[in-house]
């Protein structure tokens, strides 16, 4: 085992007074390409955010490699995490590759503008995004599928080791699904990027993931590879719903569908 | 293949754009002096064959309208730039020092000291500016802990609810403390809240000058942190922006900004709302350019109003407030229509 490079020990957190996340423990390893699965409000989104720094836990520590979250200078750590939220509401007309050169901030001092070396990244992260023409639209007028492929060219600029992803896939249909995903994986496979991804597509969990890790009501139900994670019994009392598993013919991988009861 | 066309933000295009908005200062500020009730003559103002005692054309010019002028130049240009931040920070296109009860605390701070009859000097600032200043705060610190929460993303809806309640507020406590007030303090209190820039002088102009430049440089230096924050506050925490310092920082020096001039000119409405919007639809939403470009066009915007103002029908001069809100009025209601169509 080499040393974690994410770390939650016991964290719990709560929004108003019911815990979220409650008492959770995990380790993350440089490298991994893993699945956050859980029904709505199980707590997906906020152990992202505490995994990020967005949120501070009330109990329980965050630690990136030796130091927890908090000793690290906000700039720092944007420069090895990178964490995209769920929807992407702009209040002011920012075009594309305004967007993208944000995430450039953390190698800025105050008062400066991006130089060729910033550009440069930038302009790599949207080629590999698939972005490069969409640079002078507004952010706000360019479909879902893109804008999530505009802010994950912003994350790339950020040149993180840690990317965080909120729902990458879940607004989007199957086209757009694979192309953000196969971009994720290749950043995973090619530049060793560990990747946390919440989602809710089981069978997309299982082609791509190697680790899932199943959330319920705060806590973590499940721990381990597609196999292990996605087990009948353990998904019905999640879900609480009558499934059945399936294997897809081609790859061995998994396929969840409801069972022919639950449909009515 | 598409080739790549990244907007350049280059020091280049920053130093151009900004080079047209301060030509088209420096002329609203060279022409503005020449426009007036009274008729003069520049040539007769700057001779030097005359006397200055006995040169009415030189008292009109360099006592009457260019401290005025100044002045006006001053108070537009802190109304946008708060105006901008405002915005940035609360990310919303509505937040204005008007919208979020901001010029009332002023005002209500203001006034407070009026009535007290409080005269002091703090680090130069005389007690009513100081009193501005402390309104404003109180303020702005309202709102925001009204729309503060822990998930750290303010809606649009809640925003403008919380400032028009903060702003009713302080507005019934300025009324309060009128009706309290005896004839004089009342006739003062009054003056003050009609707003205006016609009572003044060089020595009010240095006084107001000072924490303007201070807010501004800070709310400069903060420029691409506020840029982050208003794409969205969790993202630019995630991005290295330490966003409770920043939005403390910048609500702070905006506020600093707004409640110094309002000490001095009153609460004047919807420059700090609609410039901004006006430079943004020119320049883009980036806070390096957004901020000093809406200073100079607040600047130059305020002054035109108020060269209106003195002469739409002299020899009356009416409050510089009934031009902007005349002006900004129907662009707040056309702005809140589109937001609504989305």
């Amino acid at each position: 085992m080499t040393n974690p490079i994410l770390q939650l020990q016991d964290v719990s957190f709560a929004y108003h007074r019911d815990p979220v996340v409650k008492a959770v423990s995990l380790e993350v390893e440089t490298g991994e390409f893993i699945g956050v699965l859980g029904p709505n409000g199980s707590g997906k989104s906020t152990l992202l955010k505490l995994l990020g720094g967005i949120l501070k836990p009330d109990s329980g520590s965050v630690m990136f490699r030796d130091k927890g979250l908090n000793d690290y200078k906000r700039k720092i750590l944007a420069q090895s995490i990178a964490w995209l939220p769920q929807e992407h509401a702009m209040a002011f007309s920012f075009r594309v590759a305004e967007i993208v050169l944000m995430g450039r901030h953390p190698y800025l001092s105050p008062m400066t503008f991006e130089g060729q070396k910033d550009f440069d990244i930038a302009d790599q992260a949207m080629r590999t995004t698939e972005t490069t023409h969409l640079s002078e639209r507004q952010f706000s007028d360019i479909s879902g599928g893109e804008k999530q492929r505009v802010m994950v060219a912003c994350a790339i600029t950020q040149e993180p080791e840690v990317m965080l992803l909120d729902e990458p896939t879940t607004a989007l249909d199957i086209k757009y699904q694979l192309e953000i995903i196969n971009i994720l994986h290749r950043l995973n496979r090619n530049d060793g990027m560990t990747l946390l991804l919440a989602m809710h597509d089981l069978h997309l969990a299982s082609k791509y993931c190697r680790r899932l890790i199943l959330i319920d009501n705060g806590n973590i139900v499940k721990d381990g590879t597609p196999e292990e994670v996605l087990q009948k019994d353990i998904l019905e009392s999640v879900y609480g719903v009558q499934l059945k598993v399936i294997r897809d013919p081609d790859d061995g991988s998994i396929m969840i569908s409801p069972e022919a009861s639950c449909i009515r | 293949m598409h080739t790549l066309s990244l907007p350049m933000m280059n020091r280049k295009r920053y130093f151009s754009t900004l080079a047209w908005f301060t030509i088209f200062f420096l002329a609203t500020l060279a022409i503005a002096p020449l426009i007036g009730a009274t008729r003069i003559s520049l040539t007769k103002a700057l001779s030097s064959e005359i006397n200055f005692a006995d040169n009415v054309d030189a008292h009109i010019l360099f006592l009457a309208r260019l401290p005025r002028i100044l002045l006006a130049a001053i108070t537009g240009a802190s109304l946008s730039v708060a105006g901008a931040v405002f915005q940035a920070i609360l990310r919303n296109d509505l937040a204005a020092p008007i919208t979020l009860g901001v010029a009332s605390g002023a005002a209500f701070g203001a006034v407070l000291a009026i009535s007290l009859g409080l005269s002091f000097t703090v680090l130069g600032f005389s007690s009513i500016s100081f009193a501005a200043f402390l309104g404003a705060i109180l303020a702005v610190t309202l709102v925001f802990s009204l729309v503060k929460t822990r998930q750290g993303e303010m809606p649009t809806s809640i925003v403008l609810l919380a400032g028009v309640t903060v702003n009713f507020f302080f507005a019934a406590l300025v009324m309060f403390i009128h009706y309290l007030s005896d004839v004089t303090q009342s006739f003062r209190i009054v003056r003050w809240l009609m707003g205006g820039l016609d009572i003044t002088d060089y020595q009010t102009v240095f006084s107001v000058s000072l924490p303007v430049i201070i807010g501004s440089v800070i709310l400069m230096v903060i420029a691409r942190d506020l840029n982050l924050i208003s794409s969205s506050s969790q993202s630019a925490m995630s991005r290295g922006v330490d966003v409770p310092k920043i939005q403390k920082v910048g609500l702070i020096s905006a506020s600093l900004v707004t409640g110094s001039v309002v000490a001095v000119s009153g609460p004047i409405g919807f420059v700090g709302l609609v410039v901004p919007h006006i430079v943004r639809l020119l320049i883009g939403p980036d806070q390096r350019i957004l901020i000093p470009a809406s200073m100079l066009f607040g600047a130059s915007f305020l002054i035109i109003c108020d060269t209106v103002a003195r002469t739409v029908i002299a020899p009356t001069e009416i409050p510089v407030g009934v031009i902007t809100a005349m002006i900004g009025g129907p662009f707040f209601v056309w702005l809140l229509r589109r937001k609504r169509q989305g």
